[in-house]
């Protein structure tokens, strides 16, 4: 007979329902200042008539989504060298999670700046920009984590495998983040600097709340997709397709 | 309206669509699983 009122499964710094709870609240509220209070920027005069930036609203989700996809794949690398250190399948199981999250945030980065570079520069995509292939060398190696994982049988070699990846693949989280800075092209805009490049206060502060939401957010997913995957684990599940998912 | 408003809105549907199912395929395991736990506590 499995256990029915378990013990607890992790000592989870940050409740998933308070996490979600909070991405629940910023998220629309960054949402609606970002439209209501954050100012367009004016680009130009044509005609007489005004052109404002409109399609910058974009960065108020395009930018923390990138964030939290950072958060995640950083998780899982750092869950990856836990399991490393100490040999514990809930680490392997966290590490997962966290390159799994950070694929699906680090998907809709690609989507959402694909939609601001057509309207912003003209192209879905600048093979140029050192940012964008960075950022894509970092989405498509974690991608292959999945086809490393699923191609082994379950068991320490998988989950030795697995971790070592996910802790290789965080090297290019901080490259990503400064490849920018380093750029000789100079495409991709800029925005956290430290004279602000053009913000105003509400601009900043509405991106931070979306920045809390998203991280908010990408907290919650972990935590109970964490939850869910180390339940199948123990077996506390008779769901016998979930066990088999988990392959635990 | 604002050129590229569409782009815009494009973005914010398409982004939380893809977030609100996540959420809830997460949120249809999590209450499976509790639903197997109660079954077991039943016997």
């Amino acid at each position: 007979m499995q256990p029915v009122f378990a013990p607890r499964t992790s000592r989870a710094r940050v409740s998933p329902r308070l996490a979600a709870a909070l991405a629940l609240t910023l998220i629309p509220l960054a949402t609606v200042l970002a439209f209501t209070w954050a100012p367009t920027n004016l680009i130009g005069i044509v005609d007489g008539e005004p052109q404002y930036d409109f399609p910058q609203k974009i960065f108020y989700w395009h930018v923390p989504i990138a964030l939290a996809a950072y958060l995640c794949f950083a998780a899982g690398a750092w869950n990856g060298l836990l399991y490393l250190l100490h040999g514990k399948k809930d680490h392997d199981i966290r590490s997962y999670a966290g390159v799994h999250s950070g694929v699906v945030f680090g998907t809709l980065v690609l989507i959402t700046g694909s939609i601001w570079a057509k309207i912003a520069w003209g192209v879905w995509w600048q093979w140029g920009d050192r940012q964008l292939l960075v950022f894509l060398t970092l989405y498509l190696f974690y991608a292959v984590y999945f086809v490393l994982r699923f191609s082994m049988d379950a068991g320490r070699t998988r989950e030795r495998a697995s971790a070592v990846f996910a802790v290789l693949g965080v090297a290019l989280v901080p490259l990503s983040f400064m490849a920018i800075r380093i750029a000789d092209t100079l495409i991709h805009p800029i925005v956290l600097t430290t004279d602000g490049n053009g913000m105003t206060g509400p601009m900043w502060t509405t991106f931070a709340l979306a920045v809390l939401g998203f991280g908010a957010l990408a907290v919650s997913m972990l935590q109970l997709e964490t939850a869910g995957k180390l339940r199948a684990l123990r077996g506390w599940c008779a769901d016998e397709d979930e066990r088999e998912a988990t392959h635990a | 309206m604002h050129d590229g408003w569409e782009y815009v809105l494009t973005t914010y549907l398409l982004t939380s669509a893809t977030l609100g199912v996540w959420f809830w395929m997460i949120g249809v395991k999590l209450r499976r699983q509790r639903r197997s736990r109660q079954e077991q506590a039943r016997g």
